[in-house]
C-alpha cells in the first residue's frame, strides 16, 4: 500500500501542479496579453482594465472551464465504471438532449423573455431532469436498476430529443435558430461570478461524493453479481452513481451548452495510463477533464482571435484525433 | 451439531417461473457437498439462491443457524465466499484482484487496504499457489491460472463456507487436479466447508463426501457418492446407460459411458 499510496500522490501532485499551470497561462493568453508579473500587479489595481480583463472576463471563465471540465470527465468515468463499457459517455444516455430541447423550447417559444439571465440554464435543467426520471423509471423492474436497458433507452431518447430539436429549428425564426444553434454548439464565454461558484461548488462535491463509491465501482469492474459477493450493495450503489452522474451531466449540460468529447476521451486515456483503480481514477480524470477543457477554451479564443471559435468544435478536433491515435497505439480494453 | 448451511422447503426462480422446489438440505462444518444434474436442472440457481443472491419465494436458508436474510450483506460476505463461473477479463493485476476480496472486511470511509489485508491476500495468493503471478494481469494468465486467482480471491474473504459453481470445467487435467487438491487443502487444513457445482460426475464423486442430485429443479437424492451414482438412478436423470466402476486407489464410484447403442 505505502508504494502505490505515494505514486498516487505523485500523480495527483502532478495533475493539480498541471491544473494551476494551465490556469495561469489561460490568464496570461488572448486578445490582450499578460505577462506574470503584470498579472501578479493586477491583483491590487482594482477597477483597472487589467484588473477587469483577469478578474471579470478570464478568471470566471477558467474557473467554469475547470469545473464544467471535471464534471464531464467525472462523470464519463462514473459511467464507463458502471456500464463496463468503455464507449458511454455523459452524452450517451440522452440527458443533454433533454437539456437541449429544454432550452430550444425556451428559446423557440420566447419564454425566456421577462424571466431573466437564469431562464436558459433553469429551462435546460428541468430538461435534463425530466430525461433523468423517465429513464430512471423506465428502467427499474421490482426495484433494480436494469443497466442494459438504461443504455438502450437512454440512447433512444438521445435519438428522439435530437428530432425534436430538428423539428423545432425548422419551425422557428431565423433569429431564433441563430440562439438555438449557439447555444448548442456550446461555450464557456458567458459567465457570471455567482453561477461559477455555484458549478464549482456543486463539481467539487460530486467528486468528494463520487468517492463514498470509489471500492464499489472497483468491484463493480467485475460484474454485478461478483460485487453483490463481495458485500457491495450494488442497487444502491448504481442508484446513486447513475444519478450523481446525471446530475452533474444536466448542470454543465445546462449551463454551458454541449461540450463534447470531454466526458469520453479524458476518462478514457487516464484509465489506460492509471490503470483500473477508481480510487486514483476518479480524481485523476477529475483534474485531468479540468485541464483539457481549459486548454481547449484558451485554444478556441485564441486561435483566430479576436473572433472566437465554439470550443466544442476543439474538444471534439482535438479528443477525437488524440482517442484515434490511442486506439492505434494499444488496444484499449475494458471488460 | 447444528448445521453450517440448511436449506428448508427452498423455492425459488425468476418471473413467477419456478426453478428449484422444496429442496432441503444440510452441510455440516468441514463437509463437501456436490451439486450435481443435467443442463437447466437447477444447479447454478441453487448456488444463487444459498449465496444471497436470489431470494426464495418459499421456505429459507440458514447459515450457522440464521436465516441468511436477516444476516447484513457485508456480515453474510466475511463468511461466505462465492467462486462464480463467469471469468473475468479484466485486465487488473492479480494482486489488486486478489485484495477486491478484503472489501467485505473494509470499515465504512476506509479507502485504502491495511497492512493486514495485504498479508492476507499474500496468503492466500500462496496458497492458490499463484504468488509469483501477483504483478501480471488476470487477462495474461492461462484459463487455469485464473481459476486459482479466483480461489485466491475468495479465500481473501477468510470465509467459513466457500461456494464454487463448476470451477474445474474448461480446465485441462492438471490444472482441474491442482484446484482439487487445492480444495482438499482447504478443507482438510482450515475445516474450509466447501459447496461445489459439478459436471463431470467423477471428480464429483472423487472429491465431494456427499452429492445432491438435481432433476428438473426438485433434489431427487442426496447422499454419498456410492449410494447417488448407480446405473439406476443415472439412468433415470440423465436417460442413458452408464457403467459404474470403482476407482482403483479410491473406492469411489466411477462412471463410464459408451458411445455405442
Amino acid at each position: 500500500m505505502g508504494k502505490r499510496l505515494i505514486q498516487w500522490t505523485v500523480w495527483v501532485s502532478l495533475l493539480l501542479g498541471a491544473l494551476v499551470a494551465v490556469g495561469f497561462f489561460s490568464l496570461a493568453v488572448g486578445s490582450t496579453g499578460f505577462s506574470f508579473k503584470e498579472i501578479f500587479l493586477s491583483f491590487s489595481k482594482k477597477g483597472s482594465t487589467s484588473y477587469s480583463i483577469i478578474f471579470d472576463l478570464r478568471l470566471p471563465r477558467i474557473l467554469l472551464g475547470f469545473a464544467v471540465g471535471g464534471a464531464l470527465s467525472l462523470s464519463g468515468v462514473m459511467l464507463q465504471g458502471l456500464f463496463l463499457n468503455p464507449l458511454v459517455e455523459p452524452y450517451t444516455l440522452g440527458i443533454s438532449g433533454g437539456a437541449a430541447l429544454g432550452v430550444s423550447l425556451n428559446i423557440a417559444l420566447h419564454l425566456y423573455r421577462g424571466s431573466g439571465v437564469l431562464s436558459l440554464p433553469i429551462s435546460g435543467f428541468i430538461g435534463a431532469l425530466a430525461v433523468i426520471l423517465l429513464l430512471y423509471s423506465l428502467s427499474t423492474r421490482q426495484g433494480i436498476l436494469k443497466m442494459q436497458g438504461l443504455l438502450l433507452t437512454g440512447v433512444m431518447i438521445s435519438f428522439i430529443s435530437s428530432s425534436l430539436i430538428m423539428l423545432i429549428m425548422a419551425v422557428s425564426r431565423r433569429e431564433d435558430l441563430h440562439s438555438i444553434i449557439f447555444w448548442i454548439m456550446g461555450s464557456l464565454g458567458e459567465v457570471s461570478w455567482p453561477f461559477v461558484k455555484l458549478i464549482g461548488a456543486v463539481s467539487v462535491a460530486g467528486l468528494f461524493l463520487s468517492y463514498l463509491f470509489a471500492m464499489d465501482l472497483n468491484a463493480l469492474s467485475l460484474g454485478e453479481e461478483e460485487a453483490l459477493h463481495l458485500g457491495v450493495n450494488v442497487e444502491r450503489s448504481k442508484k446513486f452513481l447513475f444519478i450523481l452522474a446525471s446530475l452533474l451531466t444536466g448542470l454543465c449540460v445546462s449551463s454551458v451548452g454541449i461540450i463534447g468529447f470531454v466526458g469520453l476521451v479524458v476518462p478514457h486515456f487516464v484509465r489506460i495510463i492509471m490503470g483500473h483503480d477508481h480510487r486514483i481514477l476518479l480524481v485523476s480524470s477529475f483534474l485531468s477533464g479540468a485541464i483539457f477543457l481549459v486548454l481547449c477554451d484558451t485554444l478556441a479564443r485564441t486561435i483566430i482571435s479576436p473572433l472566437e471559435l465554439p470550443v466544442g468544435v476543439i474538444t471534439g478536433i482535438v479528443g477525437g484525433l488524440l482517442f484515434i491515435y490511442a486506439l492505434t497505439k494499444r488496444e484499449v480494453t475494458m471488460e | 451439531m447444528k448445521p453450517m448451511l440448511e436449506a428448508i422447503d427452498l423455492t425459488c426462480g425468476y418471473d413467477k417461473r419456478f426453478l428449484l422446489q422444496s429442496i432441503n438440505l444440510s452441510i455440516s462444518k468441514g463437509e463437501a457437498l456436490g451439486i450435481i444434474g443435467p443442463n437447466g436442472s437447477g444447479k447454478t440457481t441453487l448456488i444463487k439462491a444459498l449465496t444471497r443472491t436470489i431470494s426464495p419465494m418459499k421456505g429459507s436458508v440458514l447459515f450457522e443457524g440464521k436465516d441468511i436474510w436477516k444476516i447484513s450483506l457485508k456480515e453474510f460476505t466475511k463468511k461466505v465466499a462465492v467462486v462464480s463461473q463467469e471469468t473475468h477479463k479484466v485486465s487488473m493485476k492479480i494482486q489488486d484482484y486478489v485484495l477486491l476480496g478484503r472489501i467485505p472486511h473494509y470499515r465504512s470511509f476506509q479507502f485504502f487496504e491495511t497492512k493486514r489485508d495485504l498479508e492476507v491476500a499474500l496468503q492466500a495468493m500462496k496458497l492458490a499457489g499463484v504468488l509469483h503471478l501477483k504483478e501480471r494481469a488476470l487477462t495474461e494468465v492461462s484459463g487455469g491460472e485464473r481459476q486459482l486467482a479466483l480461489i485466491a480471491r475468495a479465500l481473501a474473504q477468510e470465509p467459513r463456507l466457500l461456494v464454487l459453481d463448476e470451477p474445474v470445467a474448461h480446465l485441462d487435467i492438471g490444472h482441474q487436479i491442482r484446484v482439487l487438491r487445492l480444495l482438499n487443502r482447504l478443507k482438510d487444513e482450515m475445516n474450509l466447508t466447501v459447496v461445489i457445482v459439478f459436471h463431470e460426475l467423477n471428480l464429483a464423486s472423487e472429491f465431494c463426501d456427499r452429492l445432491l442430485l438435481l432433476k428438473e429443479g426438485k433434489a431427487l437424492i442426496t447422499g454419498t457418492p456410492q449410494q447417488v451414482l448407480t446405473p439406476q438412478i443415472l439412468k433415470e436423470v440423465y436417460e442413458v446407460e452408464v457403467f459404474v466402476e470403482r476407482h482403483p486407489l479410491s473406492h469411489k464410484p466411477y462412471v463410464l459411458l459408451s458411445s455405442q447403442t
